[in-house]
């Protein structure tokens, strides 16, 4: 079956747009920054945010910031509570390993 | 960095010929409009809902509890909602803006609205969020005032009312992800703007408030200082619908021991041309203190105010619980604020009661920001009369009839005419939705204007 042409080409091919390139360098200097945060927690890592932001050099506010958005993703859950009041997070799926 | 992607796209709308015919239409999907659509609906008339935002809801919605009651805000609004979109006499328009308003005669209005494409067939959408989860585009999210993320393609919250999904074209970066998983085959980058020539002949207005913008007091640091936080922040961190399942504060993800509220940010201050009280400052402030020592219960809750205005029925005995419960109260006007290096927040500020400035320090710091009018952009879409307003911009309504304006027909609610909590907004949406109602009664038998039926408006 031919594949069905996307309304997102004819959008592209009809208005002549491309997105500007600082969204598209937002986004990937994002998706970095997302990865480093889930590569931190690979292998079944529970961290704090602090934590988190040492081993990657993020500040702990973007650390906190894209933790919570993969928290509504469904991406991360919560571990632990340290006597501190910081939580360790881990990826969703992923055991203590 | 938003391309103009919609602004293009808007150049492209097309009017829809002939004219659609509503009793009434309502301004603004919140509250005050839900609740003055439902009773015009229920007393048989033909209520066409408008309302900017993808999803009605207003501001209630994103609040944790109501004071002085704590009965939860979204259990209040959602079954309105609810009836909102399943009333046979209501026609919702979400994502939809009016343009132009002529006033033709007595009780004859011509609107034009404008329905912004959401990208999405409403039809098809099932809001079963998989557009979301792979699209790559992760911006600060309204709904949660910036405490997190969310995507180019997004269903505004869980029980948004319609729950179908948006795309914000501007943020788009035209990847086509979404379109290619939607398994309803719902995503149309196709879909135009629709321009629609509405005739009604009464309007309430129900345009709601707009919150200070906080970083307009400088001294307090809104924006530069990441455990600065606004009041509607902390209901979004309190809620059931909150980013996380506890209070954290944004710098580190730290659960908070102590918590310091300035009241009267943006309020009954000249300096930022807003001399006014908003009303519910203070008792939010007190609500959300509660409700802190509830989540936290080991935190030290501290406000600082310059008189608690606790008039309303059970106010009083609200504030003196929030005493009981052990939150400080601090007479006195914070002067500065600033961020310490360990994320902690210092506050400078003048005891009243002791005459002399002392300073404190906060895990994180809450802003009770006012109350300011939205109603600008309904304003200068009417032609043919001006709509009056207050020194401050709230709809002015004529005190020995309220809700009633300047213009025949035209009634007003809820905050659009000046700050009010939440069972006052209620009472004002029924009194217009009565002194409308009366009104197109009125029309009808001058007139012989009948019943109108619903054209061709769709859902
Ligand atoms: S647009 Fe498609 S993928 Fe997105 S919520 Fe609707 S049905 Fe699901
Ligand atoms: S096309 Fe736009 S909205 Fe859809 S996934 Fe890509 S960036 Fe997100």
């Amino acid at each position: 079956m031919p594949r069905r042409e996307l309304t997102m080409d004819r959008l592209k091919r009809e208005l002549g747009v491309q997105p500007p390139k600082e969204l598209t360098d937002y986004v990937k200097e994002l998706t970095a920054v997302r990865n480093k945060v889930i590569n931190c927690l690979r292998g079944g890592g529970e961290l704090t945010v602090k934590e988190i932001s040492v081993k990657t050099g993020l500040p702990e506010s973007v650390v906190f910031w894209h933790l919570m958005t993969m928290f509504k993703y469904g991406l991360i859950e919560a571990a632990e509570k340290t006597d501190d009041g910081y939580y360790r997070y881990r990826l969703r799926g992923e055991t203590h390993g | 960095m938003r391309s103009n992607m919609s602004r293009r796209i808007l150049e492209k709308a097309e009017p829809t010929p002939g004219l659609l015919n509503y009793d009434a239409v309502v301004i603004g999907g919140g509250i005050a409009g839900m609740e003055a659509s439902l009773d015009l609906a229920e007393m048989g008339f033909k209520v066409l809902l408008v309302e900017r935002e993808p999803t009605i809801g207003g501001k209630m919605f994103l609040l944790s509890k109501v004071f002085p009651t704590l009965d939860c805000a979204s259990c209040i609004s959602t079954p309105k909602m609810a009836a909102v979109a399943h009333h046979p006499n209501i026609v919702l328009w979400t994502y939809s803006e009016i343009t132009r308003i002529d006033i033709k005669g007595k009780g004859d209005f011509e609107i034009t609205i404008l329905r912004k494409p959401r990208f999405v067939n409403e039809e098809l959408c099932t809001g079963c969020s998989t557009c979301e989860e792979v699209c790559p585009v992760v911006l600060p999210k309204e709904y949660d005032y910036g405490l997190r993320g969310r995507k180019a393609a997004y269903i505004p919250f869980d029980t948004a009312v319609p729950k179908k999904a948006v795309i914000d074209i501007d943020n788009c970066i035209f990847c086509g992800q979404c379109e290619r998983a939607c398994p309803a085959g719902a995503i149309d980058f196709m879909q135009r703007p629709r321009i629609y020539r509405v005739k009604a002949h009464a309007i309430i207005i129900t345009t709601g408030y707009r919150l200070f913008p906080a970083e307009r007091k400088e001294q307090y640091g809104y924006g530069k200082i990441p455990n600065v936080i606004t009041a509607m922040q902390m209901e979004r961190l309190l809620s059931p619908t909150r980013p996380f399942n506890s209070v954290l504060r944004p710098s580190d993800g730290k659960e908070p021991n102590s918590i310091g509220y300035v009241l009267c940010v943006g309020s009954r201050d000249r300096t930022v041309g807003n001399p006014r009280c908003s009303q519910v400052c203070c008792m939010y402030s007190i609500k959300q203190a509660q409700l802190i020592l509830g989540a936290l219960p080991l935190a030290d809750v501290t406000i600082y105010y310059m008189d608690i205005r606790a008039y309303g029925k059970g106010f009083e005995e609200f504030y003196q619980k929030a005493k009981a419960m052990g939150v400080k109260f601090v007479r006195g006007r914070v002067a500065k604020i600033e961020g310490l290096p360990n994320g902690n927040v210092r506050l400078i500020y003048e005891d009243i009661d002791e005459g002399r400035v002392k300073s404190a320090e906060h895990d994180l710091v809450v802003l009770s920001v006012g109350l300011l009018p939205s109603n600008d952009d309904i304003i200068s879409t009417i032609h043919g009369e001006k709509l009056a307003v207050d020194e401050l911009g709230f709809i002015r309504v004529d005190p020995s009839t309220p809700t009633q304006t300047n213009i025949e027909g035209i009634f007003a609610a809820g905050c659009a005419t000046g700050p009010k909590d939440i069972p006052d907004t209620i009472l004002e949406a029924a009194s217009a939705a009565a002194r409308c109602a009366a009104y197109l009664k009125s029309l009808r038998q001058e007139k012989a204007v009948p019943v109108e039926a619903v054209a061709n408006g769709g859902r």
